[in-house]
């Protein structure tokens, strides 16, 4: 028996000081909006607290090269608060597919391999693909194909996740930039917090430490501006607004990612985008007017500094592509 | 009678609050204890305090097996905690007295005449506190008896104690006439650990190793979503396979790696 067949059914639960710690997941689904959420529920049983194993990195590209994983079908890159949980979740309404909601284990790979430049850059793209094996093996027998939603800071580390999987289709969703902070502001992420991209290389102007919504602003900013480069340098992108949400999922971003629909997938999807994402308990409704109205002074004020211009050239972008002038 | 075979010693299954039992101890005056009477065969301080004791006596201590009437002690009724334990015996209490051995003491293998199933009285050690490095050999075995665990053995074999460790050991000690109710407890404890202290103790790596060659065991135990049922699950295949369970050493391994789980991103 070797290691990495001792870790069959197993999980990278979380990546610390250069290891690897693994929990047992079984046959258990990803069915949760986030991977941390169902992570949560496997960390706390009892099985999980007595059984865990630490590994190597290493054992990461081993285990790849025997159990390669499901093959990563599309990657959606966005701007936070714009339906992306929907979208991921109206994915993983495919019977056949597994998806990967802002797994944690990537996000702390990619701050490391922020934090040591010297990290052999095929090196860490290598592992950065091992370890998407290892987050998206099939569990089921009917688990053919991945798709990985990223937390919305990765589209500044674009150029690596597409380095680890070249070709890969990949779509930025994004929503009038108001209407986010508005919803920020009722509900904010962790990329508010002054100072928590610094991991990620984005260190705030000194004027923002003591400005949570507007270092939001000025995270999304940059966010923003990544993915107007992203389409200008790498191919496969797609720009999908809110605003189209829900038909856009089977008008656009099905044909984008090679999906091809059958009758009981289109009802799964009508069932999925009928509730809110986050909260399947409640019913989904488009609520940009409602932010729009909730939109005060200051809102409008730093969503002027920082991110009408990049919002009004991603429109413009997504307006040239709808319309065929440019592919 | 079930003790045809006799038996050196065994836990009993009673369970009891070893912290609610030490705070009555913490409660007693240095006036409350003696030195234990019979100073030829210890050495160190080796002590003792009356629960139940014939009235009137010189040595209330002292445990005659000639005495006819026992009665509760003054000290008795100020500890509510070992009033409460004294009533899960449903048998005639004789003596009752809380022993108290103090670290480096060591009382020397001996045994105690007048005591055993043949005769209808037998003694039962309830521990209270008791430290790693506390040495008790039976008949030659070696035990180690937890706080809160009760224990009979047959002390007219050969016994030995000493505190190796750095703090003291309290047993409360009961001499107990045997009825029915005890018979039934002493035959149900029998059962329940045949040579229990010389078992090997569940390993995560053994269990790690049985549940590669038995996928329905480790389909049963990742199904488990409580700790208590978890640990009643490991108890059972302890059982089956022949080895003891160390239920707070899998506690704190599991307690560790839970704690390693919330502090994951701490630098």
């Amino acid at each position: 028996m070797t290691t990495t067949d001792a870790l069959t059914d197993w999980i990278p639960l979380y990546l610390q000081r250069g290891h690897v710690h693994w929990c047992y997941m079984g046959q258990e689904r990803f069915v949760e909006p986030f991977c941390q959420d169902t992570l949560q529920k496997l960390a706390v049983k009892p099985f999980n607290q007595l059984f865990r194993q630490r590994t190597e990195l290493s054992v990461l590209t081993e285990r790849a090269l025997s159990h390669p994983g499901l093959p990563l079908q599309g990657i959606i890159f966005h701007s936070s608060r714009c339906g992306s949980t929907l979208a991921a979740q109206a994915l993983a309404a495919l019977s056949d597919s597994v998806v990967l909601s802002e797994p944690p284990a990537i996000d702390t790979f990619l701050q490391w391999l922020t934090a040591s430049p010297d990290f052999d850059k095929q090196a860490g793209e290598a592992l950065l693909h091992d370890l998407t094996a290892a987050l998206g093996q099939p569990r089921r027998a009917q688990d053919q194909r991945l798709f990985l939603k990223t937390d919305c800071w990765h589209i500044c580390h674009i150029g690596r996740i597409l380095s680890a999987f070249p070709g890969t289709p990949w779509l930025f969703l994004y929503r009038d930039p108001l209407e986010v902070l508005v919803s920020q502001a009722r509900m904010p992420s962790s990329y508010l917090i002054p100072g928590s991209m610094i991991a990620h290389g984005l260190y705030p102007p000194e004027q923002l430490f003591n400005q949570p919504l507007e270092h939001g602003a000025w995270v999304l900013s940059h966010i923003l501006n990544a993915a107007i480069q992203a389409l200008q340098t790498y191919p496969g992108g797609l720009l999908v607004n809110y605003s189209e949400l829900p038909t856009a999922l089977t008008t656009r971003l099905a044909p984008h990612f090679k999906l091809h629909l059958n009758g009981s997938d289109l009802t799964a999807w009508q069932q999925t985008t009928a509730r809110h994402s986050k909260n399947p308990q409640q019913t989904f409704t488009a609520d940009a007017a409602d932010k729009q109205r909730d939109a005060d002074e200051a809102i409008r004020a730093i969503a002027a500094r920082w991110l009408d211009t990049p919002y009004a050239v991603l429109e413009q972008m997504r307006l040239e592509r709808l319309t065929g002038l440019i592919n | 009678m079930p003790a045809q075979t006799p038996i050196s010693a065994c836990r009993l299954p009673l369970a009891f609050n070893a912290a609610q039992l030490q705070a009555d101890v913490a409660t007693l005056a240095p006036t409350d204890w003696q030195a234990h009477f019979n100073n030829s065969i210890y050495q160190g301080d080796w002590s003792a305090a009356a629960l139940r004791a014939v009235p009137g006596s010189h040595n209330a201590i002292y445990s005659d097996p000639n005495a006819e009437t026992w009665a509760d002690t003054e000290l008795l009724a100020r500890c509510p905690h070992l009033q409460a334990a004294l009533s899960q015996f449903a048998c005639p209490l004789l003596s009752v007295r809380l022993l108290r051995l103090a670290p480096s003491a060591v009382i020397n293998e001996h045994r105690d005449h007048g005591l055993g199933l043949d005769v209808g009285e037998v003694r039962i050690h309830l521990v209270i506190s008791t430290n790693p490095d506390v040495e008790c050999r039976i008949d030659g075995k070696p035990y180690h008896w937890a706080a809160g665990e009760c224990w009979y053995a047959d002390f007219s074999l050969p016994h030995f104690f000493a505190n190796r460790g750095d703090t003291e050991r309290v047993h409360l000690v009961l001499d107990c006439k045997v009825n029915d109710w005890l018979l039934a407890l002493l035959a149900a404890a029998e059962q329940a650990t045949p040579n229990a202290p010389s078992l090997p103790p569940l390993t995560v790596a053994w269990l790690h190793q049985q549940m590669q060659d038995n996928p329905e065991l480790h389909r049963q135990l990742f199904a488990i979503n409580t700790s208590d049922a978890f640990i009643a699950a490991l108890a059972n295949v302890a059982t089956r396979s022949g080895h003891s369970l160390d239920e707070p050493e899998l506690r704190q391994i599991m307690r560790q790696n839970h704690r390693a789980w919330i502090e994951r991103n701490l630098p």
